[in-house]
């Protein structure tokens, strides 16, 4: 991220681990970052991840010397711009950085146009941790 | 008010009056909210650990079920 970040490209952490990075109590196995670049740029980002050790699986999926699997998105279904969506980002520490994540309202969103059986159980997990946040902010 | 993991019976004592949760999800859930970003990421990885589904030998496994 910090490689990506130095290189001044803008990115969107969305999917589950967003929302996991928000407090849904899931689980997933990858990480998936929203990168803004034009389509002859789409290998620059899998460049620098296979600079910093990275292992390539498939075109826009890497995994890291953690043993972390990333992958590169470039559109993502039932949203708005990148532009659009980053200006609404919530920004959350990590690893030293302070990064930009799709906000739980909109990865929801997102899930819902997806709308694939596993997009669906995220959806009621998502759902069930806005409520519960609604309830933790208005108690005392 | 910001929390970590160890915070999580004061964010379990504002949500358990939720309707719609049972006790494990509550806390379950308390945990989750309490924690950092990098506290939370770290449970994910951990749970997959222990499942034996993270890294090269995790995908594996996937693959082949």
């Amino acid at each position: 991220m910090g490689a990506i970040g130095a290189e001044e490209i803008e990115f969107l952490l969305i999917g589950m681990s967003a929302a996991i990075f928000q407090g849904v109590a899931g689980s997933t196995i990858d990480v998936d970052f929203w990168i803004n670049l034009p389509a002859r740029q789409y290998m620059l980002p899998v460049k620098i991840a296979l600079a910093q050790g990275a292992t390539m699986l498939r075109n826009t999926v890497l995994e890291l010397s953690d043993g972390t699997l990333v992958n590169f998105v470039y559109a993502v279904t039932g949203l708005a711009s990148f532009a659009h969506e980053y200006g609404k980002a919530v920004w959350l520490p990590f690893h030293g950085l302070t990064i930009a994540v799709l906000p739980l309202e909109r990865i929801r969103k997102s899930k819902m146009a997806i709308g694939r059986p596993k997009d669906l159980v995220h959806v009621h997990q998502i759902e069930s941790t806005l409520k519960l946040k609604r309830a933790k902010g208005k108690s005392r | 008010m910001k929390t970590t993991l160890k915070d999580w019976p004061i964010v379990y004592d504002r949500i358990k009056r939720v309707r719609g949760f049972d006790e494990h999800e509550k806390i379950l859930n308390a945990r989750s909210l309490a924690a950092t970003p990098e506290e939370r990421w770290q449970m994910n990885v951990t749970f997959l650990r222990s499942l034996g589904l993270w890294g090269r030998s995790g995908r594996k496994k996937l693959s082949s079920s």
